[in-house]
């Protein structure tokens, strides 16, 4: 999958335009925080020598109240504002964080849906919400931690030189190889880190996807039934198994470099200790000073190695910023040009393949669906479409559609190429029932017409309800357009498949496209709630050009024309007559499945 | 916003360490060294701490008093060179406890699910169970997993072991704190334990709030348009291919309203903003009422030490200690109260796993006969799903002879996958009786009962690991015998293309395998039943996702694929019922009509004739 890279600097950019669009506020409080925080830094440097300071030149109790209280509430504000701040925007980024998964989603809603559907698309898609599902550790949080954290750092350091300069020069110097050093180590347990991440995130998922068949109740049965317990618990048993190998690895490695770490450390103390023991033996120094230069010592190379770690800790942020970007920034689909209208079409409208290539490309395979195909729908004709899996059905409901684009060849409707027709106006050309019943849990009347409330003609919607002969299952259950579709609710909305399946044909109607399309609206029902679905379409269909899918060839026997399909050719075509006379496939198949309906004694033959 | 839970009620401390008995048992179940090895981790690290502590106050009152720099210098080396010792053994120790953790973890969130496989099946689609498996759920959301108990329970250890370091290393100071007659010490300390008090009972009384405004008013919430924002990112309430009626029904601004504006009602907005001056005003109230004790310290033990009751190299030594004893203190006070409530979020869990299961598990052994005649005989059951008005099945009586093939139609929900359920015993009837070879088969040991049949559900499952793991359902098989019953089920031409062979991965959940349809996965079902090889076999609709051929195919080789075994067939295709010597019409959860095709068909007022025209008037043209 490719990932556009973008540079440090122009992701940097991307966030601080992202929050100044949407939370400018965020800006505003870390940069109080980042200049909070050198302050009660240094504060608390100079808190125990300046009591050390005061004991020794036996200060009066006022004076040792007041300055050590001073600097007490100076430090207690500073430290309270700057934690408070953090909280307060914390909350903010969460919410934000949050908010880039529903961006990204929504945008998947207005990017082509070729995307969208491919396999690529879904990669991308899982990916960049993944950055985002991390709490804290996600992209849009990361970045402003970070950036906070390293400004107020890179002070913090500076401040520590100065004090540390005042001692002496060298000390600084030396103490920035030994950091030098100590981030070199860091480097490569960051390196190992990597390099482990992905064995970590493997487990992870065979642990979350091995946990959630076991717990999956609709599992249950299967389970139960062929005893499948032991092999489940054998393969869990695995997954740990796993996360232990690794996790001992990972300790012993870390153990292993933090080992060196530590002994930098050790120089570093014995350093300190036997410079400032010399120091303050030959009189240069006070008690108190060897206290705050002992602190600075240590501390100091905290904060430049605070400094390194943000800096690569940046670099990471931006690498998962692409992530987001490859979605976020997607050229939407074009919805508003073209020349010609929709209005414009003689209804019912005729439909013709001309010459039409497409394959469907994953990765650098490309598997070819269709070439040089051609067909001609008469206007107000219905076509069934049928065929076995995987014959090209759906495909060719996706081309007509304007979900893909066919790569030679074109589309014509009454004539003219559908390229030739604004996006938005084509898609509403077509009411579609599709093979996946999406029924969200909205208010009710917006889950069946999938548009906003006040935008639904309520006689318009009733008339369509009433058609689909779902207006009385409404009406006999008592269900207001107030309520809310779906379990989420309790006083939500349910109804069975059959029932679905009529609102799905109310939302068809209601949207009153100039062609109607069917795919497979019939597998989950029982015979005679499909056979009122065939008569309600039938009544429908009546006089607009329609196309019905199904591999049930009963829906073929009110179609004008039939057409086989098979490889993504059209075998056979032609009325259900002329394809019986000419005993060809669709002969043999409609035999195979009508032979089970013949009346006794014929099908003894 | 989530729904109210219990977790905020006041509970007996004895309650608490019941609790967290109960906790520490079952992780000790699992691990019988994670405690002690926390305690020695902590134990050692105290002692770093304060060896630390001990040296700098040496050092700094042997330069004062102007000993000789060699042997200030051997100490500190001595003192050094220990805690570079202890620090690696205490880093070793943390690495183990982590890696422990992480194991726990694993294991301790999969006893729920381990638990689910072997609950009784009512029991796990019950009402009940779906209450309180949401209650785990919410319990454990918020990073409130084992990791969290964890880190309190190290976090109350350490500071219990500080506070003891504390009292031990700053004895001194305690003592004179009594001893020195200084009202102003005292004066001083009472002041700060005031401020940090009232700055303390501040910081919980904003985080009270923020809760209250978290977890909002539920009956409010039940009337507001919901928030579905994550649920379409994550794929529960939205399917990419949904995309397609979006783009066709025009409807990405209704998605833009449920998917991130009912996010920002007016009502969230301003709940938002109440939340973030909460957490802000909690923030800086937590902060002072720690830090002004350090200040507070370091004061006392400076009017000790200008009063001469302390040398200057142990005024850090003491207000360190001082410091550490009010810090722990103050630590012990917010952490054993979030160490309980963490533990009580672990209490549902805990009722999952001492569930028991209700349901007889029989003591009969099952009647081993090699030639297959078991017959079953539903005597007058009726059946109501737990928390159903409705009854399933009622009054319901049919017998099955050995060898037989029954077929089972009827409309949706007249009861045909119940019956199936029942005679599984997946369910109890709740009246009337099943009996095998005359004996009620609650009598039989289930473990031995379910071995009779081999099922293919309407929504059987197959799993994303290797195919033939999924057919012979253990790690171990016989490849061979996978690939016999596969080519039986009709799948050998797939197989053939698996790259792998049977033990090519299915779907991309586990590994990155191959994607199966839904006439794949059924024949793959199909054969996963074969290879159990049970004298029943029971096919619930096994053709409906398949297109006509691979229909055909199955109905041709249903006779190879049942040889002589009992099937039970459920079929809203009338057509596959031909294949089968009886038929059975259910409706309504009653047996309506019971013969072969050509008698049913007879019956012309049947409901059986019914169903049969509604399917046949499409085919009747030729």
């Amino acid at each position: 999958m490719d990932k556009t890279k973008h540079s440090l600097s122009s992701n940097l950019v991307f966030w601080t335009k992202y929050y100044l669009r949407y939370e400018p506020q965020i800006f505003w409080v870390s940069i109080a925080d980042i200049l909070l925080s050198p302050v009660f830094q240094m504060l608390a440097l100079y808190f125990p020598k300046v009591t050390l300071a005061l004991v020794e030149e036996q200060a009066s109790l006022g004076k040792l109240v007041g300055v050590v209280g001073g600097y007490t509430l100076l430090y207690l504000a500073a430290r309270g504002i700057s934690f408070g701040l953090v909280c307060y925007n914390h909350t903010t980024l969460n919410m934000e964080r949050q908010k880039v998964v529903f961006r990204i989603f929504l945008k998947s809603l207005r990017i082509h849906y070729t995307y969208t559907e491919s396999e690529e698309g879904r990669d991308a898609f899982r990916k960049a919400v993944g950055m985002q599902n991390n709490g804290d550790g996600s992209a849009s949080s990361q970045f402003v931690y970070i950036t906070r954290t390293l400004l107020s750092t890179t002070l913090t350091f500076v401040l520590y030189s100065t004090v540390l300069g005042q001692l002496n020069m060298w000390m600084v110097v030396i103490l920035l190889v030994l950091a030098a050093l100590g981030y070199l180590l860091d480097l490569s347990e960051n390196r190992f880190h990597n390099s482990i991440r992905q064995q970590e995130a493997v487990d992870e998922k065979h642990f979350f996807y091995m946990k959630s068949v076991m717990g999956q109740v609709s599992a249950a049965k299967d389970i139960r039934i062929f005893g499948m317990g032991p092999w489940l618990r054998q393969r869990m048993d695995q997954v740990v198994a796993s996360v232990e190998l690794l996790g001992r690895r990972k300790a012993i490695r870390i153990w292993k470099k933090g080992f060196w770490s530590r002994g930098l450390n050790l120089i570093r103390d014995l350093g300190a200790y036997a410079y400032l023991i010399y120091k303050a033996s030959s009189g240069d120094m006070a008690v108190s000073d060897f206290v705050l230069y002992f602190s600075a010592i240590t501390g100091f190379s905290g904060f430049i190695r605070g400094v390194a770690q943000n800096l690569a800790g940046l670099r990471r942020v931006s690498d998962d910023t692409d992530w987001l970007r490859v979605y976020l920034e997607r050229p939407e689909e074009d919805m508003i040009s073209g020349d010609r209208h929709i209005s414009e079409l003689v209804q019912p409208i005729s439909i013709e393949f001309r010459d039409v290539g497409f394959s469907y490309e994953s990765g650098e395979k490309k598997t070819n669906v269709f070439s040089h195909f051609n067909l001609q729908i008469q206007a107000g004709e219905k076509l069934a479409l049928v065929g076995v899996n995987g014959a090209g059905k759906s495909t060719l409901v996706k081309l007509l559609c304007g979900f893909y684009e066919p790569e030679e060849g074109k589309i014509l409707f009454n004539g003219i190429d559908a390229k030739a027709f604004p996006r938005a106006e084509r898609y509403q050309l077509f009411s579609v029932v599709f093979q996946e019943v999406f029924l969200p849990p909205f208010r009710v009347d917006e889950s069946i017409v999938l548009k906003k409330a006040e935008e639904i003609d309520q006689n318009r919607l009733r008339e369509a309800l009433e058609r689909a002969g779902a207006w009385q299952i409404l009406q006999e259950k008592g269900i207001r357009m107030e309520q809310y579709m779906g379990k989420l609710k309790k006083k939500g909305v349910e109804l069975s498949g059959g029932q679905n399946q009529r609102l799905l044909l109310a939302r068809a109607l209601y949207q009153n496209g100039a062609v109607l399309v069917l795919d497979e609206p019939t597998a989950a029902l029982d015979p005679i709630a499909e056979s009122q679905v065939y008569d309600a379409y039938q009544e429908y269909s009546h006089g607009r050009t329609s196309i019905f899918i199904s591999h049930r060839l009963a829906s073929t026997g009110f179609s004008d024309r039939i057409a086989l399909l098979d490889e993504g050719k059209i075998v056979e075509i032609g009325s259900h007559q002329e394809l019986m006379e000419s005993n060809g496939r669709y002969a043999e198949m409609f035999r195979i499945q009508s032979s089970y309906y013949q009346e006794p004694n014929a099908a003894e033959v | 916003m989530r729904e109210v839970s219990d977790l905020e009620s006041r509970l007996p401390l004895k309650e608490h360490l019941r609790n967290m008995k109960k906790i520490c048992k079952t992780i000790s179940g699992l691990d019988r060294y994670w405690l002690p090895l926390f305690a020695i981790k902590n134990l050692l690290g105290v002692v770093e701490g304060y060896l630390a502590l001990i040296l700098s106050a040496y050092v700094l009152d042997n330069l004062g008093n102007g000993s000789a720099i060699s042997e200030i210098c051997r100490v500190t080396f001595c003192f050094v060179g220990v805690m570079f010792l202890l620090s690696n053994i205490v880093n070793w120790l943390q690495l183990r406890c982590e890696t422990k953790q992480r194991i726990l973890y694993t294991r301790y969130h999969a006893l729920t699910e381990e638990k689910m496989l072997h609950m009784d099946f009512a029991r796990i689609n019950s009402p009940e169970c779906e209450i309180l498996k949401k209650r785990i759920q919410d319990d454990l959301n918020w990073g409130a997993g084992l990791y969290t108990v964890f880190e309190f329970v190290d976090r109350v250890l350490g500071s219990l072991l500080n506070l003891v370091g504390a009292i031990g290393v700053g004895f001194p100071v305690v003592v004179l704190l009594f001893g020195a007659g200084r009202p102003e010490v005292w004066l001083l300390l009472i002041g700060a334990v005031l401020v940090s008090g009232v700055t303390t009972w501040l910081s919980t009384h904003y985080t009270a709030i923020f809760h209250q405004i978290l977890n909002g008013d539920p009956a409010k919430y039940e009337d507001m348009p919901p928030f579905l924002g994550w649920q379409f990112a994550n794929g529960t309430q939205f399917n990419y291919q949904n995309g397609k009626d979006v783009r066709i029904y025009g409807s990405q601004e209704l998605m833009r309203q449920y998917g991130l504006e009912n996010l920002e009602l007016p009502e969230d907005a301003e709940n938002l903003r109440r939340i973030r001056a909460c957490k802000g005003k909690s923030g800086f109230c937590q902060v002072i009422s720690g830090q002004i004790l350090e200040g507070a310290s370091y004061m006392i033990v400076g009017i000790l030490a200008i009063a001469g009751y302390v040398t200057i190299g142990n005024v850090l030594r003491y207000a360190g200690c001082l410091r550490n004893l009010f810090h722990e203190l103050d630590c012990l006070a917010k952490d054993i109260p979030e160490l309980f409530l963490n533990i009580r979020k672990h209490m549902s869990t805990m009722e999952m796993l001492e569930m028991e299961n209700e349901m007889y598990q029989g003591s009969l052994p099952l009647e081993k006969r090699s030639d297959g005649e078991y017959h079953i005989e539903f005597r007058r059951v009726s059946f109501r799903y737990p928390g159903s008005e409705q009854y399933a099945l009622k009054d319901f009586s049919i017998k099955i002879k050995a060898g037989e093939k029954l077929a089972i139609v009827g409309m949706n929900g007249s009861g045909k996958t119940t019956m199936i359920k029942l005679l599984c015993r997946l369910y109890d009837p709740d009246e009337g009786e099943i009996l095998l070879n005359g004996v009620d088969i609650r009598k039989i040991r289930q473990e031995e009962y379910l071995k009779l049949f081999s099922v293919v559900f309407q929504d059987f499952k197959l799993f994303s690991l290797p195919l033939g793991e999924n057919v012979a359902v253990c790690c171990d098989y016989d490849g061979e015998r996978i690939k016999q019953c596969l080519q039986a089920a009709g799948f050998g031409e797939r197989l053939a293309k698996m790259p792998q062979g049977v033990e090519t991965y299915l779907y991309k959940d586990y590994e990155d395998g191959v994607e199966v349809s839904g006439g794949e996965a059924q024949k793959i079902a199909i054969a996963r039943a074969v290879c159990k090889d049970a004298p029943f076999v029971l096919l619930d609709e096994p053709t409906a996702a398949l297109d006509p051929l691979s229909e055909y195919e199955i109905y041709t080789s249903f006779d190879r694929i049942v040889g002589s075994k009992t099937a039970v067939y459920i079929s809203h295709r009338l057509a596959s019922c031909r294949f089968c010597q009886r038929i059975a019409v259910f409706e309504e959860g009653r047996l309506v009509q019971t013969g072969n095709h050509e008698e049913l068909l007879a019956d012309k007022a049947g409901r059986y004739r019914e169903l049969w025209e509604a399917q046949a008037q499409y085919y009747g043209q030729e």
